[in-house]
Protein backbone atom coordinates (compact mmCIF):
# COMPACT_ATOMS: atom_id res chain seq x y z
CA UNK A 1 0.00 0.00 0.00
CA UNK A 2 2.92 2.10 0.23
CA UNK A 3 2.90 3.48 -3.28
CA UNK A 4 -1.03 4.30 -2.97
CA UNK A 5 0.10 6.30 -0.02
CA UNK A 6 3.01 7.94 -2.10
CA UNK A 7 0.73 8.13 -5.38
CA UNK A 8 -1.68 10.22 -3.29
CA UNK A 9 0.70 12.57 -1.03
CA UNK A 10 2.33 13.77 -4.26
CA UNK A 11 -1.12 14.42 -6.24
CA UNK A 12 -2.17 16.04 -3.14
CA UNK A 13 0.95 18.22 -2.77
CA UNK A 14 1.11 19.28 -6.27
CA UNK A 15 -2.50 20.33 -6.26
CA UNK A 16 -1.42 22.50 -2.65
CA UNK A 17 1.41 24.09 -4.29
CA UNK A 18 -0.39 25.12 -7.90
CA UNK A 19 -3.80 26.53 -6.11
CA UNK A 20 -4.54 28.63 -3.41
CA UNK A 21 -7.22 27.59 -1.08
CA UNK A 22 -8.95 31.07 -1.83
CA UNK A 23 -9.54 29.81 -5.37
CA UNK A 24 -10.71 26.58 -3.89
CA UNK A 25 -12.85 28.47 -1.86
CA UNK A 26 -14.06 30.56 -5.08
CA UNK A 27 -14.58 27.57 -6.97
CA UNK A 28 -16.82 25.53 -4.15
CA UNK A 29 -18.75 28.51 -4.34
CA UNK A 30 -19.55 29.05 -7.55
CA UNK A 31 -20.74 25.26 -7.42
CA UNK A 32 -22.78 26.28 -4.68
CA UNK A 33 -24.42 29.00 -6.65
CA UNK A 34 -25.04 27.72 -9.95
CA UNK A 35 -26.28 24.29 -8.52
CA UNK A 36 -29.44 26.57 -6.56
CA UNK A 37 -29.43 28.99 -9.92
CA UNK A 38 -29.78 26.02 -12.95
CA UNK A 39 -33.62 25.25 -11.54
CA UNK A 40 -34.76 29.10 -12.04
CA UNK A 41 -33.41 29.86 -15.56
CA UNK A 42 -36.63 30.26 -18.04
CA UNK A 43 -35.28 27.23 -19.69
CA UNK A 44 -35.51 24.60 -16.71
CA UNK A 45 -39.28 26.41 -15.98
CA UNK A 46 -39.97 25.43 -19.16
CA UNK A 47 -39.11 21.73 -19.16
CA UNK A 48 -40.25 21.86 -15.49
CA UNK A 49 -43.79 22.26 -17.32
CA UNK A 50 -44.92 26.35 -16.88
CA UNK A 51 -48.19 27.20 -18.45
CA UNK A 52 -46.90 27.18 -21.97
CA UNK A 53 -45.22 23.18 -21.65
CA UNK A 54 -48.54 21.39 -21.16
CA UNK A 55 -48.72 21.50 -17.34
CA UNK A 56 -51.96 22.08 -15.62
CA UNK A 57 -52.86 25.90 -13.77
CA UNK A 58 -53.15 24.27 -9.99
CA UNK A 59 -56.41 23.16 -9.32
CA UNK A 60 -57.62 22.56 -13.26
CA UNK A 61 -57.95 18.97 -13.69
CA UNK A 62 -56.37 17.59 -17.16
CA UNK A 63 -59.30 17.07 -19.97
CA UNK A 64 -57.54 14.19 -22.08
CA UNK A 65 -60.07 14.72 -25.43
CA UNK A 66 -61.36 11.78 -26.36
CA UNK A 67 -62.26 11.96 -29.58
CA UNK A 68 -59.03 10.76 -32.21
CA UNK A 69 -60.07 13.48 -34.68
CA UNK A 70 -59.65 16.41 -31.96
CA UNK A 71 -56.74 14.75 -30.12
CA UNK A 72 -55.39 16.65 -27.00
CA UNK A 73 -56.34 18.40 -23.67
CA UNK A 74 -58.34 21.88 -23.98
CA UNK A 75 -56.53 22.74 -20.82
CA UNK A 76 -53.39 23.47 -21.77
CA UNK A 77 -51.52 25.84 -24.19
CA UNK A 78 -50.35 23.14 -26.38
CA UNK A 79 -54.14 21.76 -28.12
CA UNK A 80 -54.04 22.30 -31.57
CA UNK A 81 -56.90 24.54 -31.60
CA UNK A 82 -55.19 27.39 -29.54
CA UNK A 83 -52.28 28.37 -31.83
CA UNK A 84 -53.21 31.68 -32.19
CA UNK A 85 -54.83 31.92 -28.94
CA UNK A 86 -54.36 35.36 -26.60
CA UNK A 87 -56.17 35.16 -23.10
CA UNK A 88 -57.74 32.78 -20.51
CA UNK A 89 -59.02 29.73 -21.11
CA UNK A 90 -62.93 29.15 -21.07
CA UNK A 91 -61.93 25.29 -20.53
CA UNK A 92 -60.68 26.13 -17.15
CA UNK A 93 -62.88 28.69 -16.64
CA UNK A 94 -66.37 26.79 -16.28
CA UNK A 95 -66.47 26.17 -20.11
CA UNK A 96 -65.19 24.07 -23.01
CA UNK A 97 -62.86 24.94 -26.17
CA UNK A 98 -66.04 25.69 -27.45
CA UNK A 99 -68.21 27.09 -24.77
CA UNK A 100 -68.61 30.17 -22.27
CA UNK A 101 -68.68 29.90 -19.27
CA UNK A 102 -72.35 30.00 -17.21
CA UNK A 103 -73.35 33.73 -16.83
CA UNK A 104 -71.07 34.62 -19.70
CA UNK A 105 -72.33 36.04 -23.12
CA UNK A 106 -70.06 35.00 -26.25
CA UNK A 107 -69.04 38.04 -27.91
CA UNK A 108 -70.65 38.07 -31.67
CA UNK A 109 -67.45 39.67 -33.45
CA UNK A 110 -64.25 37.36 -32.91
CA UNK A 111 -60.62 37.02 -34.76
CA UNK A 112 -60.71 34.53 -37.24
CA UNK A 113 -57.17 32.05 -38.07
CA UNK A 114 -56.45 28.66 -39.31
CA UNK A 115 -54.57 25.77 -37.47
CA UNK A 116 -53.53 22.50 -38.22
CA UNK A 117 -55.19 19.44 -36.43
CA UNK A 118 -52.57 16.93 -36.15
CA UNK A 119 -54.83 14.38 -36.52
CA UNK A 120 -55.76 14.50 -40.13
CA UNK A 121 -53.20 16.76 -41.08
CA UNK A 122 -55.74 19.42 -42.21
CA UNK A 123 -55.89 23.17 -42.06
CA UNK A 124 -59.11 24.36 -40.12
CA UNK A 125 -60.68 27.90 -39.74
CA UNK A 126 -60.68 28.74 -36.02
CA UNK A 127 -62.93 31.77 -34.80
CA UNK A 128 -61.70 33.07 -31.02
CA UNK A 129 -64.49 34.21 -29.42
CA UNK A 130 -64.50 36.29 -26.42
CA UNK A 131 -66.73 35.46 -23.79
CA UNK A 132 -67.80 38.85 -21.63
CA UNK A 133 -69.29 39.24 -18.30
CA UNK A 134 -67.73 40.44 -14.79
CA UNK A 135 -64.42 39.83 -14.41
CA UNK A 136 -61.52 37.84 -16.27
CA UNK A 137 -60.89 34.72 -15.34
CA UNK A 138 -57.82 34.48 -14.66
CA UNK A 139 -56.63 30.80 -15.26
CA UNK A 140 -54.40 29.40 -17.83
CA UNK A 141 -53.14 32.39 -19.47
CA UNK A 142 -52.05 30.95 -22.81
CA UNK A 143 -50.43 33.47 -25.64
CA UNK A 144 -48.63 31.82 -28.84
CA UNK A 145 -49.41 34.60 -31.31
CA UNK A 146 -49.37 31.99 -34.43
CA UNK A 147 -51.19 34.13 -37.55
CA UNK A 148 -51.43 37.19 -35.69
CA UNK A 149 -51.54 40.22 -36.97
CA UNK A 150 -50.57 43.91 -35.81
CA UNK A 151 -53.53 45.55 -34.97
CA UNK A 152 -54.28 47.67 -38.33
CA UNK A 153 -55.35 44.11 -39.34
CA UNK A 154 -58.02 44.24 -36.73
CA UNK A 155 -59.90 40.91 -38.62
CA UNK A 156 -56.52 38.93 -37.17
CA UNK A 157 -55.26 40.64 -34.05
CA UNK A 158 -55.28 38.81 -30.82
CA UNK A 159 -54.68 41.87 -28.92
CA UNK A 160 -58.30 43.68 -29.83
CA UNK A 161 -60.94 43.31 -27.01
CA UNK A 162 -63.67 41.32 -28.99
CA UNK A 163 -65.78 42.50 -26.26
CA UNK A 164 -67.00 45.82 -27.62
CA UNK A 165 -69.44 43.35 -29.35
CA UNK A 166 -71.26 42.13 -26.48
CA UNK A 167 -73.23 43.83 -23.85
CA UNK A 168 -70.52 43.81 -21.41
CA UNK A 169 -67.38 45.01 -22.32
CA UNK A 170 -65.60 43.08 -19.88
CA UNK A 171 -63.19 40.04 -21.20
CA UNK A 172 -63.82 36.99 -19.05
CA UNK A 173 -62.37 34.29 -21.20
CA UNK A 174 -61.34 32.91 -24.94
CA UNK A 175 -62.74 29.90 -26.59
CA UNK A 176 -61.27 28.39 -30.41
CA UNK A 177 -64.48 27.10 -31.88
CA UNK A 178 -63.93 25.45 -35.30
CA UNK A 179 -66.20 27.11 -38.39
CA UNK A 180 -64.75 24.40 -41.04
CA UNK A 181 -61.83 23.35 -43.06
CA UNK A 182 -59.35 25.59 -44.91
CA UNK A 183 -59.30 24.71 -49.02
CA UNK A 184 -56.45 25.71 -50.65
CA UNK A 185 -56.92 28.49 -53.62
CA UNK B 1 -56.56 10.59 -90.56
CA UNK B 2 -59.33 11.62 -89.12
CA UNK B 3 -62.95 11.91 -91.12
CA UNK B 4 -64.50 15.58 -90.56
CA UNK B 5 -67.55 13.85 -89.07
CA UNK B 6 -65.27 11.92 -86.55
CA UNK B 7 -63.67 15.44 -86.19
CA UNK B 8 -67.35 16.65 -85.38
CA UNK B 9 -68.22 13.91 -82.99
CA UNK B 10 -64.82 14.63 -80.56
CA UNK B 11 -65.61 17.94 -80.66
CA UNK B 12 -68.78 18.33 -79.77
CA UNK B 13 -67.96 15.43 -77.22
CA UNK B 14 -65.47 18.51 -75.53
CA UNK B 15 -67.94 20.82 -76.30
CA UNK B 16 -70.28 18.96 -73.96
CA UNK B 17 -67.50 17.92 -71.30
CA UNK B 18 -66.97 21.82 -70.42
CA UNK B 19 -70.38 22.60 -70.91
CA UNK B 20 -71.32 19.66 -67.92
CA UNK B 21 -68.04 20.86 -65.66
CA UNK B 22 -68.98 24.38 -65.67
CA UNK B 23 -71.18 24.19 -62.42
CA UNK B 24 -68.46 22.42 -60.36
CA UNK B 25 -65.91 25.63 -61.50
CA UNK B 26 -68.47 27.87 -60.10
CA UNK B 27 -69.25 25.22 -57.18
CA UNK B 28 -65.37 25.73 -56.37
CA UNK B 29 -65.69 29.05 -56.64
CA UNK B 30 -68.19 29.75 -54.21
CA UNK B 31 -66.47 27.11 -51.59
CA UNK B 32 -63.34 29.29 -52.36
CA UNK B 33 -65.47 32.76 -51.88
CA UNK B 34 -67.30 31.48 -48.73
CA UNK B 35 -63.42 29.99 -47.16
CA UNK B 36 -62.44 33.43 -47.29
CA UNK B 37 -65.45 35.33 -46.49
CA UNK B 38 -64.81 33.54 -43.22
CA UNK B 39 -61.40 33.61 -42.86
CA UNK B 40 -61.38 37.65 -43.44
CA UNK B 41 -64.87 39.16 -43.40
CA UNK B 42 -66.57 37.15 -41.04
CA UNK B 43 -64.70 37.48 -37.51
CA UNK B 44 -67.00 41.15 -37.61
CA UNK B 45 -69.91 40.74 -40.47
CA UNK B 46 -70.68 37.31 -39.13
CA UNK B 47 -71.51 34.29 -40.78
CA UNK B 48 -74.71 35.31 -42.15
CA UNK B 49 -73.87 38.60 -42.66
CA UNK B 50 -76.44 40.08 -40.02
CA UNK B 51 -73.51 42.56 -38.74
CA UNK B 52 -72.59 43.10 -34.80
CA UNK B 53 -75.53 45.18 -34.16
CA UNK B 54 -73.04 47.85 -34.16
CA UNK B 55 -74.16 50.96 -36.52
CA UNK B 56 -70.24 50.42 -37.82
CA UNK B 57 -70.72 47.14 -38.75
CA UNK B 58 -74.90 46.72 -40.18
CA UNK B 59 -77.03 44.43 -41.44
CA UNK B 60 -75.83 43.24 -45.06
CA UNK B 61 -78.73 40.86 -45.41
CA UNK B 62 -81.29 41.70 -48.10
CA UNK B 63 -79.73 45.11 -48.28
CA UNK B 64 -75.89 45.40 -50.00
CA UNK B 65 -77.28 44.39 -53.16
CA UNK B 66 -78.96 48.09 -53.12
CA UNK B 67 -75.68 49.57 -53.58
CA UNK B 68 -75.14 47.99 -56.65
CA UNK B 69 -78.12 49.26 -58.27
CA UNK B 70 -77.59 53.36 -57.24
CA UNK B 71 -75.34 55.84 -58.61
CA UNK B 72 -71.68 55.51 -56.60
CA UNK B 73 -72.63 51.84 -54.88
CA UNK B 74 -70.46 49.77 -57.29
CA UNK B 75 -67.81 51.68 -56.09
CA UNK B 76 -67.89 52.23 -52.52
CA UNK B 77 -68.74 48.26 -52.68
CA UNK B 78 -65.33 47.96 -53.25
CA UNK B 79 -64.02 51.04 -51.95
CA UNK B 80 -64.69 50.44 -48.36
CA UNK B 81 -61.60 50.01 -46.38
CA UNK B 82 -62.42 46.43 -45.16
CA UNK B 83 -62.94 45.02 -48.79
CA UNK B 84 -60.20 47.42 -50.77
CA UNK B 85 -57.63 46.73 -48.13
CA UNK B 86 -58.07 43.19 -47.15
CA UNK B 87 -55.05 41.07 -48.26
CA UNK B 88 -56.50 39.35 -50.75
CA UNK B 89 -55.58 39.40 -54.57
CA UNK B 90 -58.50 41.46 -56.81
CA UNK B 91 -59.48 37.94 -58.66
CA UNK B 92 -60.12 36.60 -55.14
CA UNK B 93 -61.90 39.87 -53.87
CA UNK B 94 -63.94 40.04 -57.38
CA UNK B 95 -65.00 36.12 -56.37
CA UNK B 96 -65.94 36.93 -52.63
CA UNK B 97 -68.03 40.10 -53.70
CA UNK B 98 -69.82 38.70 -56.05
CA UNK B 99 -70.72 35.81 -53.79
CA UNK B 100 -72.09 38.04 -50.89
CA UNK B 101 -74.06 39.99 -52.91
CA UNK B 102 -75.70 37.04 -54.43
CA UNK B 103 -75.60 35.18 -50.92
CA UNK B 104 -77.16 38.11 -49.06
CA UNK B 105 -78.92 40.19 -50.74
CA UNK B 106 -79.80 38.38 -54.38
CA UNK B 107 -83.33 39.90 -54.63
CA UNK B 108 -82.00 43.69 -54.38
CA UNK B 109 -79.42 42.92 -56.80
CA UNK B 110 -80.51 45.53 -60.66
CA UNK B 111 -81.73 42.61 -63.15
CA UNK B 112 -78.95 44.39 -65.28
CA UNK B 113 -76.22 43.54 -62.27
CA UNK B 114 -73.10 42.77 -64.01
CA UNK B 115 -70.66 40.85 -61.99
CA UNK B 116 -67.02 42.55 -60.57
CA UNK B 117 -64.25 40.86 -62.47
CA UNK B 118 -60.71 41.16 -61.39
CA UNK B 119 -59.61 44.17 -63.47
CA UNK B 120 -62.69 46.43 -62.44
CA UNK B 121 -61.71 45.52 -58.72
CA UNK B 122 -58.09 46.37 -59.17
CA UNK B 123 -58.39 49.75 -60.40
CA UNK B 124 -61.28 50.74 -57.95
CA UNK B 125 -59.26 49.73 -54.73
CA UNK B 126 -56.66 52.04 -55.87
CA UNK B 127 -58.83 54.62 -53.84
CA UNK B 128 -59.48 53.29 -50.14
CA UNK B 129 -62.79 55.46 -48.60
CA UNK B 130 -61.52 56.74 -45.23
CA UNK B 131 -62.65 59.96 -43.41
CA UNK B 132 -65.21 60.80 -45.88
CA UNK B 133 -66.48 57.06 -45.24
CA UNK B 134 -69.52 57.75 -43.24
CA UNK B 135 -70.32 60.71 -45.36
CA UNK B 136 -70.38 59.00 -48.63
CA UNK B 137 -72.20 55.99 -47.13
CA UNK B 138 -74.81 58.22 -45.59
CA UNK B 139 -75.42 59.75 -49.01
CA UNK B 140 -75.92 56.60 -51.07
CA UNK B 141 -78.22 55.37 -48.37
CA UNK B 142 -80.48 58.03 -49.38
CA UNK B 143 -80.35 57.16 -53.13
CA UNK B 144 -81.39 54.18 -52.45
CA UNK B 145 -84.54 55.44 -50.34
CA UNK B 146 -85.03 57.33 -53.13
CA UNK B 147 -84.58 54.10 -55.77
CA UNK B 148 -86.50 51.92 -53.83
CA UNK B 149 -89.44 54.42 -53.84
CA UNK B 150 -89.59 54.66 -57.33
CA UNK B 151 -89.05 50.99 -58.25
Amino acid sequence: MKWFDKFFETRTRNIARTSSRRSFLSNVGKAVVGVSVIPALPVAKAAGGGASAGAHYPGVSPQPNTNEGDPGDPTTCEYWRYCGIDGFLCSCCGGSQSACPPGTEMSPITWIGTCLNPADNKHYIISYNDCCGKAACGRCFCNRNEDDTPMYRAFSNNDTNWCVGASSETYVCSTAVILGTSIES
Amino acid sequence: MLKTTQLKQIASAFGLTLLLLQPCVSYANDAQAKMKYTLFCSGCHTADGRGSGDPRIPDMRNFVGYFAAVEGGREFLIQVPGVSTAPLKSKELANIVNWMLRTFSAEQLPDDFKPFDEQEVERLRQYVLRSELGDTRKALVTRIEEYKNNN
